[in-house]
């Protein structure tokens, strides 16, 4: 994966990436990675 | 004389297919409306407790655990989301991102004061380790 390619993130995606690099239990880690894909899934169904 | 006959049975597999493609047809789609019906079960469950999480006046261990509990069942899905082998973005991030960019605004304001919520009590767990 290309490490420059964090310069094409807005200002909040570029904060979501620092917040989720700040968590280090890979537990909490994966949970947020959950999240975030059920929730765009959710969105892909239509779901607000 | 047989060659109707054989036009008929023809025939008749041939209902019997488009009426088994029917049926397929109807199964995958009940199935895709069930796992869609779960994904709202789950979706509700995760905004109510991620809501609750970032209410709360000091998130407390049992709060965290509960949330990583509520996901442990969906754990499964998880699997494979996590690549070590990245550096910089990482993979991970880089899915992190692409949901963000895929989910609406009230789920992205969710997600990103989650985020904080973890990052600052996984801040205060270190803190307690080190002393």
């Amino acid at each position: 994966m290309d490490p420059t390619s964090s310069n094409t993130l807005s200002d909040d995606e570029r904060v979501l990436v620092e917040r989720f690099r700040a968590v280090t239990d890979p537990e909490v880690r994966a949970a947020l990675l959950l999240i975030a894909q059920i929730f765009a899934e959710y969105a892909k169904i239509g779901g607000a | 004389v047989s060659a109707p006959h054989v036009a008929t049975q023809t025939d008749a597999e041939r209902a019997a297919a488009h009426a088994s493609r029917k049926a397929a047809d109807a199964r995958r789609l009940q199935a895709e409306q069930e796992k869609v019906r779960g994904l709202e079960r789950h979706v509700k469950r995760l905004e109510s407790t991620i809501r609750t999480f970032l209410t709360a006046d000091k998130v407390t261990e049992p709060q965290r655990a509960e949330l990583v509990g509520l996901l442990a069942g969906l754990r499964p899905h998880a699997r494979g989301l996590i690549d070590p082998k990245y550096a910089g973005i990482t993979k991970p991030e880089q899915r992190l991102v692409d949901n963000y960019r895929a989910m609406s605004g009230n789920h992205a304001r969710l997600m990103s004061g989650l985020a904080a919520e973890l990052a600052k009590l996984d801040r205060l767990e270190e803190k307690k380790g080190g002393t």
